[in-house]
């Protein structure tokens, strides 16, 4: 059992001297034993920090103060030693690059076992039963942890955690950079947890899906409200930051208040708007005719083969062209080859096999600076690449060296901190931003950069739905303006959303090249591919309304059940 | 091979190595050194893209001795070549390809147990070597993170290649100048990893076991005959080299 009263936490302001920042305050709420409190908040918000109070370990190796009292099992967390909790409280990092270092997955389970003295004869056991807990085969258990997926090594740092036997299982966005494929299995391993043990578990993350299936109660950590999972839809619809459901049934049930629909997921949307008669047309509307004149190519790949390793291809002949001004989604699962391809527009990579043509030239024989003029290239983990000492100097650094003039420098720049709200951060280290607004410097650099093409990579893993509409409205702006879009992405909504073409690798191969709604349409390639449907075409499917997968914006969806709700 | 054998039998073949780095002068003996390291690392059955990647890591370090060491003995031997007011003499030319070779053998040297050594094991070895329990753990995640922030280094460095830093062009003064904002990154990037490190360490007991229990292993390390005749034979052909050194 887990009893928290009134916790608050400060943590030590970054820009100035002797000033403390409240992170969370007057936190109470209790977990009985057994049972999953789900953690929700904004980007900030103090997911992570509370998850490491729990632990007992912030603010001991973290910086911050914190007020009030923790108990797991009738033990103040705050006052046994560091790491006293390891057989009690499991944790399960939203980065695993501190929580894997061993070399295979057995020598990763073993060594918290190890360091609880457990002797040898019984570690096999143990380990095997972590691994089957966690939802992974025996077969991996010599396997090297750096050939793992990263939705198996969320599981194995949980299968690190669970073979300790914890009474506690905390876990800090278990969800984060996961494809679809492996954030559904994840969920199934958790609840299966849940059914065959008596694990207590507190699970921060934003995906709403997994936190209904699995939680019992949910905080929410900007208000500090908590409630039970029956009561999730009222505490959420005022948020915009967590669900695509509620977010479209909001604004249906604000336009009409006669309807009572509460659906926060995607299974209960189906469920609730199946019992009401759509009298719209449910037609497939006509397509706009395409315009005869033939577009500029932007960016143009012929038979691209690559291979890391000489023997396994990551990609596999690929063909594509895409026109001036086209806003193009790269889906797939982990490993697909996504990545790869786009390090090729960039010249981070040179074709084994094929060609690639930037704006009509051939990349190979380009430099990586000249390509940069074209192609503006966010990198995963965008923020952990930022080094000025103010925002201001981090965004000049990639215009500056494209020979940008004072003038359109200083335009440039402005524009960009504006476009991404950080007017106010401008002058202040970025090295001491908040992960959110890292992540946003590292996108406000590259925008700085005004590429005719961009190419992102994840730029939204990580970021709540208000700071991901803020990329939206950026990329949606630059797009009007003529720009052209490769992006990368696990979030099939905001894909939907915004792109005009869907493209979804699978194990090297491009196995559709699509607009969005015939490409989520392909039932057996999004299998294959680890791809799931958007919220607004699994509704119009489950509706069986063509009409509906018109438009695959919330709003569209709105407008259409506003429509067709008489 | 290398795999198979004993960590500390690995740790002694590096310590050989690096030792008649150290009191080795001929340039034929230090060349051969470097070339039995080479040996043993591709019959061990070490890739030649991590062989590769040493070198390509070495090469600045390399350049700057080579030319350092002329530069500072330019009035000692004969005089080779001039050039403008900069004398090359034998002497320098010599002592900067022995300093080269010195270093060249002896990173080849420690890259044979630190490339074939899962961690475990590693921390095993210097454990049963005598080493604290603490320290070695400190050694073994050094070695481990020295690949991962290696690896970082070089996305960093593509990152800043994709603002438009270019690298292809300019000389050695621009190259040193681009590595800086790179370097800041990293250590940057670094300091947040060793905090995740940290929380990792004690979520997972570290250190658990000075006050309630001692410290176990799954696979604990043993010799076998076959490290018995590699440390036999590698002590006594270090032995024979050593004589032919100091004679």
């Amino acid at each position: 059992m887990i009893t928290v009263q009134r916790l608050s936490y400060e943590h030590p302001s970054p820009f100035t001297k002797d000033t403390w920042d409240t992170l969370f305050h007057d936190l109470s709420f209790m977990v009985k034993s057994g049972e999953c409190l789900g953690i929700v908040g904004p980007n900030g918000s103090g997911k992570t920090t509370l998850c490491l109070t729990l632990a007992g370990l912030a603010p001991r190796l973290t910086s911050g103060r914190i007020q009030g009292q923790i108990r797991v099992f009738d033990r103040d967390v705050q006052v046994e030693p560091v790491g006293w909790a390891a057989d009690i409280i499991g944790l399960v990092m939203q980065d695993l690059t501190g929580q894997l270092f061993n070399e295979t997955v057995e020598d990763e389970i073993a060594w918290g076992l190890g360091n609880l003295g457990l002797p040898a004869a019984a570690m096999p056991d143990r380990i095997r039963n972590a691994l089957a807990a966690a939802g992974l085969p025996d077969g991996l258990l010599k396997r090297p942890v750096t050939d793992l997926s990263g939705g198996e090594q969320k599981r194995l740092a949980i299968a690190a955690a669970l073979a300790l036997q914890p009474r506690v299982l905390i876990l800090d966005t278990p969800t984060g950079g996961l494809s679809p494929l492996a954030r559904r299995i994840l969920q199934e391993s958790l609840i299966r947890l849940r059914r065959e043990t008596n694990l207590t578990i507190v699970l921060a993350d934003n995906d709403l899906d997994l936190l209904t299936a699995v939680a019992d109660q949910v905080l929410f950590l900007d208000d500090g409200i908590i409630v039970d999972s029956a009561s999730v839809y009222d505490a959420v619809v005022a948020k915009p930051y967590i669900s695509s459901a509620a977010s479209v049934f909001s604004m249906v049930v604000n336009a009409r208040s006669d309807y009572s629909l509460t659906c926060l997921t995607t299974e209960e949307a189906i469920r609730q708007t199946a019992s009401i008669p759509i009298v719209g047309d449910c037609q497939p509307p006509v397509a706009a005719p395409s315009p005869v004149e033939a577009p500029q190519v932007a960016i143009e790949v012929a038979h691209l083969t690559y291979s890391y390793d000489g023997v396994n291809r990551a990609l596999e002949a690929v063909d594509l062209s895409i026109p001036v001004g086209q806003f193009v989604a790269i889906l797939g699962d982990n490993g697909a080859g996504k990545t790869t391809f786009a390090k090729h527009l960039i010249g981070l990579l040179r074709p084994q096999e094929g060609v690639v043509r930037v704006m009509g030239k051939d990349a190979a024989r380009l430099s990586i600076g000249q390509l940069a003029a074209q192609v503006g290239y966010v990198f995963q983990n965008s923020e952990d690449q930022i080094f000025s000492a103010t925002l201001r100097e981090e965004i000049v650094f990639g215009p500056g060296n494209l020979g940008f003039s004072p003038d359109r420098l200083n335009h440039a720049v402005a524009r960009s901190l504006e476009r991404f709200g950080l007017e106010a951060l401008a002058d202040l280290p970025p090295a001491a931003f908040s992960f959110s607004n890292r992540r946003l410097a590292a996108l406000s650099s590259i925008a700085a950069m005004e590429t005719p093409i961009l190419a992102l990579d994840e730029p939204t893993v990580g970021l709540d739905r208000e700071k991901q509409a803020l990329v939206g409205a950026w990329l949606s702006e630059w797009h009007k303006n003529g720009g052209t879009i490769l992006l990368i992405t696990h979030e099939m909504d905001f894909a939907a959303r915004y792109a005009e073409r869907v493209l979804v690798f699978d194990r090297g191969r491009l196995i559709v090249d699509a607009c969005p709604e015939a490409a989520f349409s392909n039932a057996s390639a999004l299998i294959s591919a680890g791809v799931e449907k958007p919220f607004s075409l699994a509704l119009a499917e489950a509706l069986e309304c063509a009409a509906l997968a018109g438009d695959l914006t919330p709003e569209g969806t709105a407008c259409f059940l506003l429509g067709g709700l008489k | 091979m290398l795999y198979r054998l004993d960590p500390r039998t690995r740790l002694w073949l590096m310590a050989l190595i690096v030792t008649l780095c150290v009191v080795g002068k001929e340039i034929w003996f230090l060349a051969s050194l470097v070339a039995a390291a080479h040996l043993i690392l591709i019959v061990g059955g070490v890739s030649f893209r991590v062989i590769f990647r040493t070198w390509r890591t070495l090469t600045i370090l390399l350049l700057f001795i080579l030319i350092l060491q002329p530069l500072l003995l330019q009035n000692i031997g004969e005089v080779v070549f001039r050039f403008w007011r900069i004398h090359m003499t034998d002497v320098g030319l010599l002592t900067g390809l022995r300093y080269a070779l010195r270093l060249t053998g002896a990173a080849f040297g420690v890259l044979i147990p630190l490339s074939t050594t899962p961690i475990q094991k590693l921390i095993r070895g210097l454990q049963k070597l005598g080493l604290p329990y603490n320290w070695a753990v400190m050694i073994g995640l050094a070695v481990h993170y020295a690949g991962t922030i290696g690896a970082l280094h070089t996305t960093l460095r593509e990152a800043q290649q994709a603002r438009g830093w270019d690298l292809s062009t300019g000389g050695m003064i621009k190259q040193a100048r681009a590595a800086v904002p790179t370097l800041i990154a990293v250590i940057i990037a670094s300091l947040r990893m060793s905090d995740s490190l940290a929380i990792g360490l004690a979520s997972r007991g570290y250190g658990l076991g000075r006050g309630r229990h001692t410290r176990t292993t799954l696979h604990d390390i043993s010799l076998c005959p076959s490290d018995y005749i590699v440390l036999i034979l590698s002590t006594l052909a270090a032995g024979f080299c050593l004589i032919l050194v100091i004679r």
